[in-house]
């Protein structure tokens, strides 16, 4: 079932200026309950505008969105949108700056109570969003301004959580997180998303962090959408994510390589370490086969170069000679 | 909100407002205050309005523009009006409520004080809309010299200026993005009503200081950082010139000013 359809939106900041680039060109999109989707681009692609006009901050200047049940046509501006973002979570970039109580704990029940639920259950959601992100209860009491860098940008996630949205979008959720943190909290989203059904939408410009947790790949340059996709698609088309400006993950680089060099198609991309030792045991027959053939077809080129360098070098010394 | 702002943001145009130099413009501001301040009839008002309307004309910035410049000072200057319109009892009595009289002296005096406050904003946007901040900059620390022979530094009071004038759109920027956050989280600013509104502003106040305090933090260690010392003896990328329409615009405004003391 779509939750999400943009039909060739268009998106402009400012609306008077002439000269103000579009910052969305024509995007159509679906998107799917229960799926994980990873939007990837470069700085400036329009990846968080797109973003922005999930849970209706940002509204289309050209084209049809719908989210739900909530249509948002150009030009017509659509108010009261309570409902709909208690079902759309979003977390901002850099979502250490969007805390504003004088508690973690009060922080944490805003959203829960503007939507209606009573302090009791409120609270028991901030607790369970917390625990989600990896911190403990002790942090419910301490103000959100003493946290370090990480520690507000785990709570600013868990105040989006608390309010239990089924639709849950995040904005370069793991700039500035150290690598564990980093893989938990994919790991946390990856559980919502096949334990709890709920549709999670990422944005990042790392592709790697999220090429094993998605679903669904789209690519954005320049305000357009140039790829939607599954990851084996993807991984077929590594050009795309030149064209975009987008860093190809070592994994993927490896796989190229494999294929190139060793003429194994590697077709489900492994993810990790563990991943790439399954798959090596489980396609070593035809790596040994490869291997071997690699290091005949090595050496026969290189008897090959020396075969050619010699009559050179003995014209050059009967030319000597002479 | 971005739009809204347009109080003390430069705004590029080709006019000899724009060439004039930093210290003639300053000089000329505080020439003009003093004026204004002097002006107690309708007509040295009228006169007034009348020169600073030829050269905010000639400015070559849309007249609109310095009206909506006085757009966030519209409510203090209802309450000036509302204050001596309330609490003025001299001339004719036109209504009385109470203990309250409005009078004709009331609603005049209150009106000098509208047309003073408007005279004011608008010209004085003039300043800050026709000079880039680096000749503000400049202009301010020349001007502010004399104060050196008392013992206090120009160089760190245009420091302290330029600064405070470069945050005041990153610190809207950041009240937006939490006003942005709390939208998500199901209290959107534009459908709540006003008391609610009130209550939501005010959670921006902390945060808002907050990230004002570590923002100046990071800027003063990224300054040390990179040399900077305070009252250092600098150098400068670039040098004011004054030339004649300099003098010309200052006489202007001294001429205006005595005509103003005198009447």
């Amino acid at each position: 079932m779509a939750i999400v359809t943009c039909e060739q939106i268009s998106y402009q900041y400012a609306k008077a200026s002439i000269h103000q680039p579009l910052a969305l060109i024509d995007v159509s999109l679906r998107l799917e309950q229960g799926k994980f989707y990873a939007i990837v681009g470069a700085t400036g692609s329009g990846k968080s505008t797109l973003l922005q006009h999930l849970n209706g901050i940002y509204q289309p200047t050209k084209g049809k969105l719908q989210v739900y049940d909530v249509v948002f046509a150009a030009g017509a501006k659509v108010k009261g949108l309570k409902p709909l973002r208690s079902r759309v979570g979003l977390v901002f970039q850099f979502p250490e700056q969007q805390l504003f109580e004088e508690t973690v704990e009060k922080d944490l029940m805003f959203g829960p109570i503007q939507f209606g639920a009573d302090e009791q259950q409120a609270r028991a959601a901030a607790v369970e969003a917390l625990l989600a992100v990896g911190l403990d209860e002790a942090f419910m009491a301490r103000s959100p301004f003493e946290l370090s860098g990480g520690q507000m940008r785990k709570v600013a996630i868990a105040t989006v959580l608390a309010s239990n949205p089924e639709l849950i979008v995040l904005d370069e959720p793991t700039a500035t997180l150290d690598p564990v943190s980093r893989t938990e909290l994919i790991a946390l989203l990856k559980r919502l998303c096949v334990e709890q059904g709920r549709t999670i939408v990422m944005v990042t410009h790392r592709l790697d962090e999220v090429l094993a947790a998605a679903d669904e790949f789209i690519l954005m340059q320049q305000g357009a959408v140039t790829y939607t996709g599954t990851r084996a698609d993807l991984i077929r088309s590594p050009h795309l994510l030149q064209a975009a400006d987008i860093v190809v993950p070592n994994e993927m680089k490896l796989a190229h390589e494999i294929s190139e060099r060793l003429g194994i198609v590697v077709d489900e991309l492994p993810s990790g370490i563990e991943g790439w030792a399954d798959w090596l045991i489980h396609n070593s027959d035809a790596a040994s086969k490869a291997v071997d053939r690699y290091a005949t077809d090595s050496s026969a080129s290189q008897q090959e170069q020396t075969d050619k360098a010699s009559p050179r070098g003995m014209t050059e010394s009967d030319e000597k000679g002479e | 909100m971005d739009e809204r702002m347009v109080m003390g943001r430069y705004v590029a145009a080709q006019s000899w407002v724009h060439q004039l130099d930093p210290r003639a413009k300053l000089t000329a501001m505080v020439l003009f205050l003093i004026a204004v301040i002097c002006a107690d009839y309708s007509l040295e008002l009228a006169v007034i309005t009348a020169f600073s309307l030829v050269i905010l004309m000639t400015s070559g910035i849309p007249l609109r523009r310095y009206g909506r410049a006085s757009k966030p000072l519209w409510p203090l200057m209802a309450f000036m009006f509302l204050f001596y319109v309330l609490f003025e009892h001299n001339g004719d009595v036109w209504l009385s409520i109470g203990s309250f009289t409005v009078t004709s002296e009331g609603v005049l005096l209150g009106l000098y004080a509208v047309w003073r406050m408007l005279l004011l904003v608008c010209f004085t946007s003039i300043l800050t809309f026709t000079t880039t901040p680096i000749e503000l900059n400049l202009g301010l620390e020349a001007v502010l010299k004399p104060l050196k022979l008392i013992g206090v530094s120009p160089q760190q009071w245009t420091m302290m200026i330029t600064i405070a004038l470069r945050f005041i759109p990153t610190i809207f920027e950041e009240a937006n993005k939490i006003l942005k956050a709390q939208a998500s989280r199901g209290a959107d600013y534009e459908d709540l009503k006003l008391k609610e509104k009130g209550k939501l502003v005010v959670t921006l106040l902390v945060p808002v200081t907050v990230g004002a305090f570590r923002r100046a933090e990071e800027l003063v260690m990224a300054m040390e950082s990179r040399g900077y010392v305070l009252d250092a003896k600098r150098t400068s990328l670039r040098y004011l010139t004054w030339q004649g329409t300099d003098t010309l615009f200052i006489l202007l405004f001294i001429v205006l000013t005595a005509g103003m003391i005198i009447l």
